[in-house]
């Protein structure tokens, strides 16, 4: 890996960081004002390459650029509206807990609460006291993938690659066995509860951005696995010269 | 029998035999069931949208103690209005409210319920620009959020009738004129409360519980200041004052009779 590659790849790592923490603010509660600002003052990437990330970007800078009066009133209402809901039946909201979507009777706090619980333990993070909701909940889930990822870009900046691909590892197994597992169900959901075009556009925007990571990550583990096989097919012919001569 | 069979243990004896209990694992479901089965493929029948009078009157009835700064908002937007603007000159005319709706999110209520409209034509002015904010040429690698221009406000026909059903000397009058008998007592209570400072509960109580109109049938001076309240002649300050519309009663013919 080239000194460029390395800083380039860096970036990626903070981009993607950045994203993580982005989605997993949005998901956890409700826009206040120094988040409305920070909104106010992004720029919103258009050509991404994924059309769904396009998509959610340009509903939510839209939905931004037309909103009037009290906003974040209007964001707070909807967030309830989309994440929580009225009703008691378990079909009335975009629920954001992965038990809700992996349990047959779509209840909070089962088996997926605590499997990730397990998960978090195991890299040595525990919730705050402040958090009351289950362990489960996405804005967790995607909390845990940006500390991951804050954790392969220190080993990247210390050129430990091998724990920088451990991490990387653990980050893809988490999205294929929990987020990218459940997260599409609650996608679907969140087309159809949300009255703002800025929670329809973040559920696309998620849709498109976990895919694209998940994509990445396949790419990046693939060249660092394929490295290692060369290095290690390299080892095994030094060895056997050696042992000839 | 002998007692040595009489303390026999019966190894066979099951005290719960005869209630016919379920054993585990089978029979009765005793796990948590949704309330209510297959809600997911329940249709929800379409909202009807009730008239904008009715709505109005059901904002009003939800909120009766902010009834007149409500409809104050509808009487500052007979001209188009900003929703800052509205909001500012609302605050400033209910200084010490104590509601838990900011004037801003009254404004929205009164929209939803039809009291207020946005002004079409820049409504959708707006809207044309925000759109084409959001619809960037492939070229361009990122969008911005433009914040819309203000968009303002104008009260509805439903709106402006509400507040003249609910607000003005006419009603007040017309509350009045229901008890001619006790007309001298709600004088008495306008004289005191359009005195500098307005008027604390308990002097009004001692002038008014006393005075014979009020013996039979027998009335408080809360009677009297709840009916004057609810027609916007009095209010609340950290005392009773008379409010410009109470003055304007004050000062008319009808207690000259």
């Amino acid at each position: 890996m080239s000194y460029e590659q390395e800083i380039d790849f860096a970036t990626v790592l903070r981009g993607r960081m950045a994203t993580y923490q982005f989605l997993s603010r949005l998901f956890g509660v409700e826009v206040d004002q120094k988040l409305y600002d920070t909104l106010l003052e992004m720029r919103f990437p258009t050509n991404t390459g994924n059309s769904l990330v396009d998509e959610g970007y340009r509903l939510m800078c839209s939905y931004l650029s037309k909103a009037d009066g009290p906003v974040l009133t209007e964001l707070a209402v909807d967030y309830v509206r989309a994440f929580i809901g009225s009703g008691n039946d378990g079909f009335s909201a975009a629920y954001p807990y992965e038990s809700v979507y992996t349990s047959p009777k779509r209840l909070m706090m089962q088996d997926a609460r605590d499997e990730v619980l397990v998960l978090y333990h195991a890299a040595d993070l525990d919730k705050k006291d402040s958090w009351k909701d289950g362990e489960d909940h996405i804005a967790l889930e995607l909390e845990f993938c940006q500390i991951l990822t804050e954790r392969a870009l220190e080993a990247v900046e210390a050129a430990d690659e091998e724990r920088a691909a451990k991490y990387l590892l653990q980050q893809r197994n988490f999205l294929e066995d929990h987020l990218l597992a459940w997260y599409p169900m609650m996608a679907a959901d969140l087309e159809k509860f949300p009255r703002t075009d800025f929670y329809r556009g973040l559920g696309k925007l998620t849709s498109g951005f976990l895919q694209n990571d998940l994509d990445f990550l396949n790419e990046v583990l693939t060249d660092t696995e394929k490295a290692a096989d060369i290095e290690e097919a390299t080892d095994t012919e030094e060895a056997t010269e050696i042992e000839v001569a | 029998m002998n007692d040595i069979d009489v303390f026999v243990i019966d190894d066979d004896f099951d005290p719960l035999a005869d209630l016919e209990l379920v054993e585990d694992g089978e029979g009765q479901e005793t796990d948590y069931l949704p309330p209510i089965p297959d809600a997911d493929k329940s249709v929800v029948p379409e909202a009807v949208e009730l008239p904008a009078g009715e709505r109005i009157e059901r904002l009003l009835a939800g909120i009766p103690g902010q009834q007149f700064r409500i409809l104050s908002a509808v009487e500052l937007c007979s001209e188009p209005k900003t929703i800052t603007e509205t909001a500012e000159a609302m605050d400033a005319a209910y200084p010490n409210c104590t509601s838990v709706y900011s004037s801003q999110q009254i404004i929205m209520l009164l929209e939803r319920a039809g009291a207020l409209e946005r002004v079409a034509a820049e409504a959708d002015e707006a809207s044309e620009n925000a759109a084409a904010s959001a619809d960037v040429s492939p070229e361009e690698d990122f969008i911005t959020v433009v914040p819309a221009a203000p968009v303002r406000v104008v009260a509805t026909r439903a709106g402006l009738d509400a507040v003249e059903t609910r607000v003005g000397e006419r009603v007040v009058r017309a509350m009045l004129e229901e008890e001619p008998l006790y007309l001298p007592l709600y004088q008495t209570i306008l004289e005191q409360c359009a005195a500098e400072g307005g008027c604390a509960t308990k002097d009004l109580d001692a002038l008014i519980d006393v005075d014979p109109l009020c013996v039979e049938p027998r009335r408080f001076c809360g009677y009297f200041r709840g009916r004057l309240e609810g027609v916007g002649a009095l209010v609340w300050r950290d005392a009773w004052n008379v409010t410009d519309l109470g003055a304007k009663v004050l000062a008319s013919d009808i207690f000259n009779h």
